[in-house]
C-alpha cells in the first residue's frame, strides 16, 4: 500500500513542487515582511525550476496517479509549455511594473497555483478532476485579472472575466451532468463508449443528449481558448488586465485550454468521428468555427490602436488557427486515419510557435510600457530606435506570429496548412491564407511604428519613465533567439511534438 | 410517499427561482434565492444524498446568502437603480428553444430508465465519504488549495491600500 | 411514481430560468444569483443522476453526489472572488448595473 502510495506520489512530483512553492512563498512573505516580494519571486522561480526538473525527469511510460491523472508524454509536453511559461511570466512580473509593490508578492502563489490548474486540466481524463482544475485556473486568473483595484480598467476586466467565465462552466456542468447521465462515469474512456452506443443504437432523442452535452461542454473549452463566438471577453480582459497576467492568459490559459480540448475530442468523439460519415459533420461545424475565429480576430485587429488589444485580437486569431488542426482531426475518415495524428502535431508544433512568439511579444509590449509609458501604436513611433534590442525582437516575435521566414511560425502554419489539405479541407486553407495576409498588415502597422516612423527630435522629447531591467533583455532576447533558431532547425521540436502524439 | 413531497420542493423550486429572477429588490433576491436552494435540498433528501442535503443548506445559507445580503449592504444601492428583470423577446426565445430541446432529450434519457433501478442505491454519508477519501483524494487536495488561492485573492482585492 | 425523467425536466427548466436570469438581469449582483442558480440545477440532475444509476457489480458509485460536493465548494469560492471584485470596483462606481461599466456589455 505505501509503496504504490510513493508510486503515485512520484508521479505527481511536479505538482507536488508547484504546490510546495504557493506555500513556501505565502510562509516567506510573512516572514520576511517588508520588501519581501524579490525574496518570495526568487524563491518562486526556483519553485518552479524544481517543478520544471521533476517534469523532465519524469519517464515517458504512461503512468495514472490515483487513477485519475495520466502521466504520458502527451501531459508532460503541455505541462512543460504551461510551467516554463509561468517562469518567464513571473519573472516579467517581478521586473516590470505592472504589478504594484505593495501587492507583488501576493502575486507569485496565485500566478502558481494558476499554473497548478492548468498541469492538472490538461492531464486528467476525469471529468471531476477536470472541473477542479479548470476552475482553479480560473479563479486565480480572475483575481489576478483584477489584481491592479486602483485601475478602473484592471476591475472591470476582473469581473467581466469572472461573470461570464462562472456561466461558461455552469452550462459546462450541466453537459457534463448529461454526460454522466449518458454513461454513468465520469471517466473519457468510459463516456466515449456511452457517446458511441448513444450515437449508433439510439434514436433522435439519444443524438440530442449527445448534441446538447457536446454543445454545453464546448461552451466551456470555447471560452478558455476564447473561440468564437465565445471570445467576446478577450479583448476587454486583455487590455484592462497587467500585462503579465495578459501573458499568462494568452499563453498559459490558453494551452490548457487547448490541452484539455484536443484530449476530449479525442477520447470521446474520435471513433465516432472517424467511423461514421454523419457525426463527420461535427469536425465541418468546427472548420466553421476556426474560419470564423480567425477572420473575425484579424479584421477586428486592424481597427486596433492600443498594442495590448491588437495582440488580444491577434491572440483570437491564432485560437482560430489551432482550431484548424482540430477541425482537421474531427473530419478524418477511415481511409484517411493518420491524418488525426497530423492534425494533433500540427496543432502542438503551433501551439509552441504561439508560445514563443506571444510571450516575447508581450513582455516586449511590458518593456516598452515600462520604459516609456506606451500603450498605443502613436506611443510606439520612434520607439525603435530608443531601444534597438527590444525593437528588434519584437520584429522577430512578429515575423513568428504572423508566419514569415525564418522564423518558426512559418513552420508552424505550413504543418498546420499541410494538415488541412490532407483531409481535403481547401477552402479553410485559402481563407487561413488570406487571413495571413490580413494579419501581415496589421503587424507591419507595429514594426512601422517602431522603425521607420518618429524623427530623432520625437524621440529626445519622449520623457523616459524607467528603464528596462537586464534580466527582461535576456529574456527577450533568449526567446527571439529560440524563435529563429527553431524556425531553422525545427526537428528537435518535431521529434518531441510526435512523441507527445504518441 | 414521494410524489407529495417531489411536487412541494419540486414547485417551491421553481417558484423560488422565478421570484428570485423577477423581484426588483435583491435584497428580496437574496432570500428567495436561499429558499430555492432550501427546497433544492429537500429534493436531495428524496433522491437519498442526505450528506448533500445538508451541505446545500449550510453552505448556501450559512454562507452564501450571508455573503450577498453584506455585499448588498455594504455596496448600499440607491432605490432608483433597483430594476426588475428586462424581458427581452429574443432571449425567452432562445430560452425556449433551449429548453424544448432538452425536452427531446431528457424525455428519452428519463424513459430508457427502469424504476426498479430506484432502490439499489444508497447514498449514504459513509458511502459518499469513502468514495471522496480515497477515489477523489487529488481533486479534494486541489479543492483546499482553489479555496486557499480564494482566500488570498479576497484579501489582496479587499484589503484598503495605503493611498486609498 | 416519481421517476428520473420528473428530476429532470426539474432541474432543465431551472436551469433554464437561471439563464434567463444571467441573460435578463443588469445588476451583476442578480448576474451572479443566476450563475449560481444554474450551478444548483446542474446539481440536482447530477444527484437524480447519481440515485437512478444502473449498478455495476450490484454497487453504484456515489459519483454524482462527490461531483455536486466539489461544485458546491467552487461555487462558494467563486462567489467569494466575484464579490468581493465587485466591492473594490462599486465602491469606486457608485453603481452595479452592468451597463454602467463601460466594458462589461454583452
Amino acid at each position: 500500500m505505501s509503496e504504490t502510495l510513493a508510486s503515485h506520489l512520484t508521479a505527481l512530483k511536479p505538482e507536488i513542487w508547484l504546490t510546495g512553492t504557493i506555500l513556501v512563498m505565502l510562509v516567506l512573505d510573512l516572514l520576511v515582511g517588508k520588501r519581501s516580494a524579490r525574496t518570495v519571486g526568487v524563491f518562486g522561480l526556483i519553485g518552479i525550476g524544481g517543478a520544471m526538473w521533476a517534469l523532465m525527469n519524469q519517464s515517458s511510460v504512461p503512468v495514472r496517479a490515483f487513477g485519475l491523472i495520466s502521466i504520458d508524454t502527451y501531459s508532460i509536453f503541455f505541462r512543460a509549455l504551461i510551467i516554463s511559461a509561468t517562469g518567464i511570466v513571473m519573472l516579467h512580473g517581478m521586473v516590470f511594473r505592472g504589478i504594484e509593490d505593495e501587492t507583488r508578492a501576493e502575486f507569485g502563489p496565485m500566478l502558481v497555483g494558476a499554473a497548478l490548474g492548468a498541469c492538472l486540466l490538461v492531464s486528467t481524463d476525469n471529468l471531476i478532476m477536470l472541473l477542479v482544475g479548470m476552475e482553479l485556473l480560473s479563479l486565480c486568473s480572475y483575481v489576478m485579472a483584477g489584481w491592479q483595484k486602483k485601475e478602473r480598467r484592471s476591475a472591470e476586466a476582473g469581473l467581466k472575466y469572472l461573470v461570464y467565465g462562472a456561466m461558461a462552466s455552469g452550462l459546462m456542468l450541466f453537459g457534463f451532468s448529461l454526460l454522466y447521465g449518458l454513461s454513468g462515469s465520469m471517466w473519457m474512456p468510459e463516456i466515449a463508449l456511452a457517446v458511441s452506443e448513444a450515437w449508433s443504437l439510439g434514436d433522435a432523442g439519444q443524438h440530442m443528449i449527445v448534441v446538447i452535452a457536446s454543445t454545453l461542454v464546448f461552451v466551456g473549452f470555447g471560452f478558455k481558448i476564447s473561440a468564437f463566438p465565445f471570445h467576446f471577453w478577450a479583448p476587454d480582459v486583455y487590455e484592462g488586465s497587467p500585462t503579465p497576467v495578459t501573458s499568462m492568459l494568452a499563453v498559459a490559459s490558453k494551452t490548457a485550454g487547448f490541452g484539455v480540448l484536443i484530449r476530449f475530442v479525442d477520447t470521446v468523439y474520435l471513433d465516432l468521428t472517424i467511423a461514421e460519415d454523419w457525426l463527420g459533420r461535427f469536425g465541418y461545424v468546427i472548420a466553421v468555427l476556426a474560419a470564423i475565429t480567425m477572420t473575425y480576430g484579424n479584421v477586428t485587429a486592424v481597427k486596433q490602436n492600443n498594442i495590448k488589444r491588437l495582440l488580444a485580437y491577434s491572440s483570437i486569431a491564432h485560437a482560430g488557427y489551432l482550431l484548424m488542426g482540430v477541425a482537421v482531426m474531427t473530419t478524418a475518415t477511415v481511409d484517411n486515419r493518420a491524418a488525426v495524428g497530423i492534425g494533433m502535431e500540427s496543432i502542438l508544433f503551433y501551439l509552441v510557435s504561439y508560445y514563443i512568439a506571444t510571450l516575447g511579444a508581450f513582455g516586449c509590449a511590458m518593456a516598452f510600457a515600462n520604459r516609456f509609458g506606451a500603450e498605443t501604436l502613436e506611443d510606439y513611433e520612434g520607439l525603435g530606435w530608443s531601444s534597438p534590442w527590444i525593437g528588434a525582437c519584437f520584429i522577430i516575435f512578429l515575423t513568428s506570429l504572423v508566419g514569415l521566414p525564418p522564423a518558426i511560425g512559418l513552420i508552424g502554419k505550413w504543418l498546420l496548412f499541410k494538415a488541412t489539405l490532407s483531409v481535403g479541407l481547401d477552402w479553410l486553407a485559402v481563407i487561413a491564407a488570406l487571413n495571413a495576409a490580413v494579419a501581415l498588415f496589421y503587424y507591419f502597422k507595429i514594426a512601422r511604428a517602431l522603425f521607420l516612423r518618429g524623427d530623432t527630435d520625437y524621440q529626445e522629447g519622449l520623457a523616459s519613465k524607467g528603464v528596462i531591467p537586464g534580466l527582461a533583455h535576456l529574456s527577450l532576447i533568449v526567446l527571439a533567439i529560440f524563435t529563429v533558431y527553431f524556425g531553422l532547425m525545427w526537428d528537435g521540436i518535431m521529434e518531441w511534438v510526435s512523441e507527445a502524439v504518441m | 410517499m414521494e410524489l407529495p413531497f417531489f411536487f412541494l420542493f419540486g414547485g417551491a423550486m421553481v417558484l423560488f427561482t422565478l421570484l428570485t429572477m423577477f423581484v426588483k429588490n435583491p435584497v428580496h433576491s437574496a432570500i428567495f434565492m436561499i429558499l430555492s436552494f432550501a427546497s433544492t435540498a429537500g429534493l436531495f433528501v428524496l433522491l437519498d444524498a442526505y450528506l448533500m442535503a445538508a451541505i446545500e443548506v449550510l453552505v448556501y445559507a450559512g454562507a452564501i446568502m450571508v455573503l450577498f445580503l453584506f455585499v448588498i449592504m455594504l455596496i448600499n444601492l440607491r432605490s432608483d437603480e433597483l430594476e426588475g428583470m428586462k424581458v427581452n423577446p429574443l432571449m425567452v426565445l432562445a430560452a425556449g428553444t433551449f429548453f424544448a430541446l432538452l425536452h427531446r432529450a431528457i424525455s428519452d434519457l428519463g424513459a430508457a430508465v427502469d424504476p426498479v433501478r430506484a432502490n439499489t442505491f444508497e447514498g449514504e454519508p459513509k458511502v459518499v465519504a469513502k468514495y471522496l477519501f480515497t477515489e477523489m483524494v487529488i481533486p479534494f487536495e486541489a479543492v483546499s488549495l482553489l479555496l486557499l488561492a480564494a482566500i488570498l485573492g479576497t484579501v489582496v482585492l479587499a484589503r484598503r491600500t495605503r493611498d486609498a | 411514481m416519481i421517476q428520473l425523467e420528473h428530476y429532470l425536466y426539474l432541474s432543465g427548466l431551472v436551469f433554464t430560468l437561471g439563464l434567463c436570469g444571467v441573460m435578463m438581469r443588469r445588476n451583476v449582483i442578480l448576474v451572479l444569483m443566476g450563475v449560481e442558480i444554474m450551478l444548483n440545477a446542474a446539481n440536482l440532475a447530477l444527484i437524480a443522476f447519481n440515485k437512478y444509476m444502473l449498478p455495476i457489480d450490484g454497487i453504484v458509485e456515489p459519483k454524482g453526489q462527490v461531483f455536486v460536493f466539489f461544485t458546491i465548494a467552487v461555487a462558494a469560492a467563486e462567489v467569494a472572488v466575484a464579490l468581493v471584485i465587485a466591492v473594490a470596483l462599486f465602491r469606486r462606481l457608485d453603481t452595479v448595473n452592468v451597463d454602467d461599466v463601460a466594458n462589461l456589455r454583452w
